[in-house]
């Protein structure tokens, strides 16, 4: 078991590498972002791209390359700029990052600062934001599912499963702008942005509202979805009809027998929806202006801000493959026929 | 505040200085002069000729300039079609009371420095804060450091804690503002050494130092600067930190060269790439000294200047406010380099904030800062040297949702979170004429730009071997409409616009000028180009029969029906034709908001004109907005392309050089007409000029014959060789030297060079063995020949690189320089 973990680990961190790797390379491989301006302000330019290492100034033209600018400052001095080769820049990245743990620092989002200082310090509100979506969407949406499986067919079904249709139909970012709009202009109940760190508690507490609600819906319509469609099988088994047959009540039965055996298929399903989660709130932290590492992401893509990306990115790779573990580990605890790494 | 009105998007960067009067070559024919108007003998008006500057001249005669040169730009859509100001509505909270209710251009309202808040901020919950003035970014700069900061957001914001040498104020009146020193004791620096025109390239300043100016900073961490007096070597530090290259600061060569680059920078600046080099530096033009007990700067510029550019260009966007050395160390722990990376930003281990890393000298100090949430400054009590500033502090929000949400800082100000706010498009009708609102003017204007260009005038500039692109084959041509070249289709798009109702539906100033606003004839005084009679003349025929904005559909049909007419009977169109025009936009945006009105607007006029042709549009929207200038209009790739851009609103005139056919500015949008060709349009001083010609006399002197203008100095032939016995070889080529007065130009040197690939270039002067009758004879002695000739063989390729440079020394009206022209070069067989 332990050495199934460990296989598993070391394939997570081997894969995290591979991607952060090809994201490198196809970022770098983007057209180099061209200096604006007069000659003066694009001197300034590409000087301070040369400062960030993604360039290099050289004093004559190199045959059979095509310079990014060149021109001819009023020492009379040339200069021709050629961006750095991408897989220099890549090997110079990974040395830094394994011999020293040197992830860089931001050059566009914080200046100067290092980039896991600003992942560190924007990682809280994203978790908190994610664990409370969890902790609200799981029960609520195992509830409404069980509800609807007992009442199957019938009118309150009917009325779950549509609401669940349509919420997950809807993505997170779009019901945040209804949700902002109504909450936080028309009725004024919510706070319509993410308040400050000044900001009494009572509204910051307010503030987890919105978010949280945009992204559970779609997670409680999922849990939901689910609970009912295994819930619904379970109890048309064969087992089921026995243990009925047996004398138990219909609720023991359920209890007992059919929700125990739903719930297989439907625990390891959050670690899943958990990681759904934390992808969806990119673009969510970017409009309702939460500070988060999805917020993150988005402005260092646009940036761009290739170290802050890179580690926003090892950050949500990791989380993303060391959740799929833990997801197949779990199903060895929730269901025993299942043993991992077993040999055969 | 009111110095980001001083920002450049865009500054055509151009010297200022000059000579006295034009002079006349010996070719020039009789000349007419203005004098010569009060003559009863007919005006002979000659094609000018001569070394001419007209740089010292007033800023009457400057404005007399810019107007004939705007009549001719506007005369022939080299300005393109206006279609708004960037001005508009504005709303703001009762609580804000402004210095002035007339909005004055390049100046404003002046509420965060004459204006009050007379009541607290609803929505502020800190009690501390509100009174303060609330605003909002879309999103947090996260650094105070201009110097390393392309972009004009952190430029406002630093002058909220910084000063400039000199500053400017809300006049009297409250209809204007006057500059005036503000870490200078005095309101205009000294000139050292000006000549009879009144132009210097030395001024000198006496600075506050001592009690006079003291820094504040609300950082407990660094608190023991809090009040710390103001030394005069504490005015170099910004200089060394922007002008060290290894320090690699965005804005670092933005000064190098140009209007007001100071002597001895390009220098530093090359000679710094591992670091501070104080040898260098003690070389450059600014000098710290102290004279009787006063302590001066004196600054030495390359290129002469006025007085009042002096002190603009020494007191410009707050990148020179005073810091001290031993600040700078303390940030870095004793390592200067190392405080560099942290000034005005937050500490890599983000222990430090910008309210540590920043000390004041403005009215304001950094109090706060929570990253990507809000930034807040509040009174800087230490700041004595001006008591215009009530406001108790500034609060920003950062609200990242009004970047792609036109409502959302709209409803944060109805709310109460923030004391201003634009009104956007949808909520016009309602909000316009709320007692809230006000309208601004802009500090730009936008426009549709043209492509005018005929065939052979594309070609000419974007062709194969173009002078301004060039196209990689003959299938990446643009498709050249010829109805875009008819002057009557291109005036009847500008008379189809009804400029009103756009600006109207989107809240912005409707406006037919090609300067903003904030574009002074007299920026001394503050007196608007626009305001000028040179200006209402240069757009009198635009708007003849007209609207106040240039609309007349009657106007619009009749040049249509002219162009079709005209079109149809030179055989380029025939009746029944559709012609399909491109109009490039930055975003669908643009299209939603104006672009379909005003292409309806086109399309309904030409297509009922009766001239038998009909006209549809097809739009190109980038990914990248930017594009629409880089890869559409910049290269000629466009029929019609909307966007704008800015310049010195200081110096129109010398931001009439995007105007120029020759793309010298790099700007240059709109294409059509070479502009340096001479023509009678353009009439100045009983001259006929080309556009290029009088600009460039205007903006730094210019050598004209038959009024354009042209080099004085010129290889005309390519370098021929001749081997001699000896081995070495005798170079020949013709060169061109023009010497009349106030022109002086001779052959200095020639200079053989090759390079293969990375470093291995080599250089050497050749030996001048004469230089008579334009004929000019070096020698490659045979050591030289052997190395080079050795150097092809050894490197593949590179003969390609084989060249002479032909090195020249000239002065045009006062303007030295030494400029080479190279010449490909190779030995003969």
């Amino acid at each position: 078991m332990w050495k199934y973990v460990l296989k598993r680990i070391i394939l997570a961190l081997i894969t995290t590498f591979i991607i952060l790797s090809l994201t490198f390379i196809l970022m770098k491989l983007l057209p180099f972002p061209l200096g604006v301006g007069n000659e003066n302000e694009q001197a300034s330019y590409y000087n301070h791209q040369v400062y960030l290492g993604f360039v290099f100034d050289s004093k004559v033209p190199l045959n059979g390359k095509e310079s990014l600018w060149s021109y001819v400052d009023s020492d009379r001095i040339s200069h021709y700029y050629y961006q750095v080769p991408v897989m220099q820049q890549y090997f110079s990245w990974l040395r830094n990052i394994f011999l020293h743990w040197d992830w860089g620092v931001s050059n566009k989002i914080m200046p100067n600062v290092n980039a896991i200082n600003i992942i560190l310090s924007r990682l809280p509100n994203s978790m908190y934001l994610n664990i409370i979506s969890v902790i609200i969407s799981v029960p609520l949406g195992i509830i409404l599912g069980i509800i609807a499986a007992l009442k199957k067919n019938s009118l309150t079904d009917n009325i779950i499963s549509t609401l669940v249709m349509v919420f997950i139909s809807i993505p997170s970012f779009v019901l945040i702008t209804f949700l902002i709009l109504f909450f936080g202009y028309k009725t004024h109940w919510l706070p319509p942005q993410w308040p400050s760190d000044t900001a009494p508690i009572s509204q910051k507490i307010a503030a987890f509202v919105i978010p949280v609600m945009a992204l559970s819906f779609g997670s409680i319509c999922g849990y939901c979805r689910f609970t009912r469609a295994e819930l619904c099988e379970v109890m048309s088994s064969e087992y089921l009809l026995l243990a009925r047959t047996k004398g138990l009540t219909k609720k023991q039965a359920i209890l007992r027998h059919a929700l125990r055996n739903a719930m297989v298929p439907i625990v390891p399903s959050i670690l899943a929806e958990f990681i759904s989660i934390l992808g969806g709130s990119m673009i969510l932290e970017n409009l309702y202006g939460i500070p988060g590492i999805g917020d993150l992401f988005v402005k260092a893509l646009n940036a761009p801000d290739y170290n802050v990306l890179f580690v926003d990115m090892a950050l949500f790779t990791t989380i993303s493959l060391l959740a799929g573990v833990l997801l197949d580990i779990s199903y060895g605890f929730i269901d025993p026929r299942i043993r991992m790494g077993a040999k055969k | 505040m009111k110095k980001k009105s001083l920002l450049l998007l865009l500054m055509a960067a151009f010297c200022m200085t000059g000579c006295g009067e034009k002079t006349n070559n010996s070719s020039s024919a009789s000349v007419g002069s203005q004098s010569d108007s009060s003559s009863s003998a007919p005006i002979v008006v000659t094609p000018a000729n001569g070394a001419y500057s007209f740089v010292a001249s007033s800023y009457e005669e400057r404005t007399k300039i810019l107007g004939v040169l705007e009549k001719y730009a506007v005369d022939n859509y080299l300005t393109g079609i206006t279609l708004y100001e960037d001005g508009g509505y504005v709303m703001y909270d009762p609580a804000v009371k402004k210095g002035t209710n007339t909005y004055i251009p390049g100046y404003g309202f002046g509420i965060l420095s004459e204006g009050e808040i007379t009541q607290d901020l609803k929505q502020e919950t800190n009690p501390s804060w509100k009174r303060y003035y609330h605003q909002y970014e879309t999103e947090d700069p996260n650094t105070l450091n201009y110097m390393n900061d392309k972009g004009s957001v952190v430029g406002g914001y630093v002058g909220y804690f910084s000063s400039s040498y000199f500053d400017t104020k809300m006049n009297e009146t409250k209809d204007g503002y006057e500059w005036y020193g503000l870490l200078s004791k005095d309101d205009r620096p000294v000139a050292l050494n000006a000549d009879e025109s009144g132009l210097a390239t030395r001024y000198r300043i006496e600075v506050k130092t001592g009690s006079e100016f003291k820094y504040g900073t609300a950082s407990s961490k660094f608190a023991s600067y809090n009040g710390r007096e103001v030394a005069l070597d504490d005015y170099l530090t910004p200089y060394k930190i922007l002008y060290t290259k290894a320090y690699g600061m965005e804005r670092g060569a933005d000064n190098l060269s140009g209007s007001g680059s100071l002597k001895g920078l390009q220098t530093y600046y090359n000679a710094s790439e591992s670091g501070f080099n104080a040898e260098e530096f003690a070389k450059i033009g600014i000098d710290a000294s102290t004279e009787n007990g006063k302590n001066y700067l004196t600054f030495e510029f390359n290129l002469p200047t006025n007085q009042f550019y002096a002190m603009y260009y020494i007191s410009s966007s707050f990148l020179t406010s005073p810091v001290p050395e031993q600040f700078i160390k303390d940030l870095g722990n004793g390592s200067f380099d190392e405080g560099v990376k942290v000034y005005a930003n937050f500490s890599s281990d983000l222990t430090l904030s910008p309210v540590d890393t920043t000390l004041s000298t403005g009215p304001y100090m950094v109090e706060k800062w929570d990253p990507g949430k809000e930034f807040v400054f509040k009174r800087n009590p230490n700041f004595v040297a001006d008591n215009r500033y009530k406001i108790a502090g500034i609060h920003v929000k950062i609200l990242p949702a009004a970047k792609t949400d036109p409502l959302a800082a709209f409803n944060q100000f109805l709310e109460g979170y923030l004391h201003a706010s634009s009104i956007p498009v949808a909520e016009l009708a309602e909000y316009k004429t709320d007692e809230r609102t006000t309208t601004t003017l802009g500090s730009s204007t936008t426009k549709f730009n043209l492509n005018t260009c005929t065939k052979e005038e594309w070609e000419k500039l974007f062709g194969v071997n173009g002078s301004v692109a060039q196209a990689q084959s003959t299938s990446g041509y643009w498709a050249v409409k010829p109805i875009m070249s008819n002057r009557d289709f291109v005036r009847g798009l500008s008379y189809a616009i009804n400029r009103k109702q756009i600006a109207d539906k989107i809240g912005l100033t409707p406006s037919i000028n090609y300067f903003g606003s904030s574009y002074m004839s007299n920026p001394e005084v503050g007196i608007s180009y626009n305001s000028t009679q040179e200006h209402k003349d240069a757009i009198k025929d635009l708007l003849e029969g007209t609207d106040e904005y240039g609309y007349s559909e009657n106007r619009a049909k009749a040049a249509f029906k002219k162009a079709c007419d005209d079109l149809i009977a030179s055989g380029a169109y025939k009746k029944g034709d559709n012609i399909e025009l491109e109009v490039v936009y930055m975003s669908q945006n643009n299209v939603t908001n104006f672009g379909a009105d005003v292409e309806k607007y086109w399309s309904d006029a030409f297509n009922s004109c009766g001239g038998g042709l009909t006209l549809s549009f097809k739009h190109f929207i980038p990914d990248n907005w930017q594009d629409v200038y880089f890869k559409k209009m910049m290269i000629g790739q466009y029929d019609i392309g909307f966007g704008g851009i800015e310049g010195n609103p200081l110096n129109p005139l010398n931001f009439l050089e995007v105007l120029k056919s020759d793309n010298s500015s790099t700007f240059t949008l709109n294409w059509g007409l070479d502009t340096n060709v001479c023509t009678d349009e353009i009439e100045y001083q009983g001259h006929n000029w080309s556009f290029d010609a009088l600009w460039q006399a205007a903006d730094q002197g210019a050598y004209v014959e038959d009024g354009c203008v042209v080099s004085n100095y010129d290889v005309l032939s390519a370098p021929v060789a001749v081997a001699n016995a000896d081995g070495s070889y005798t170079v020949t080529a013709t060169v061109k030297t023009i010497n009349i007065e106030n022109v002086s130009t001779e052959f200095l040197q020639g200079v053989i060079f090759d390079y293969a690939t990375g470093d291995d270039y080599d250089e050497d002067v050749l030996e001048l063995v004469s230089n008579e009758n334009g004929v000019v004879t070096l020698k490659i002695s045979k050591e030289l020949a052997d190395k080079y000739k050795d150097f092809i063989a050894e490197n593949p390729g590179a003969e390609a690189n084989l060249g002479i440079d032909f090195y020249f020394s000239s002065t045009v009206c006062g303007i030295s320089n030494m400029p080479l022209i190279t010449m490909p070069f190779a030995f003969p067989e």
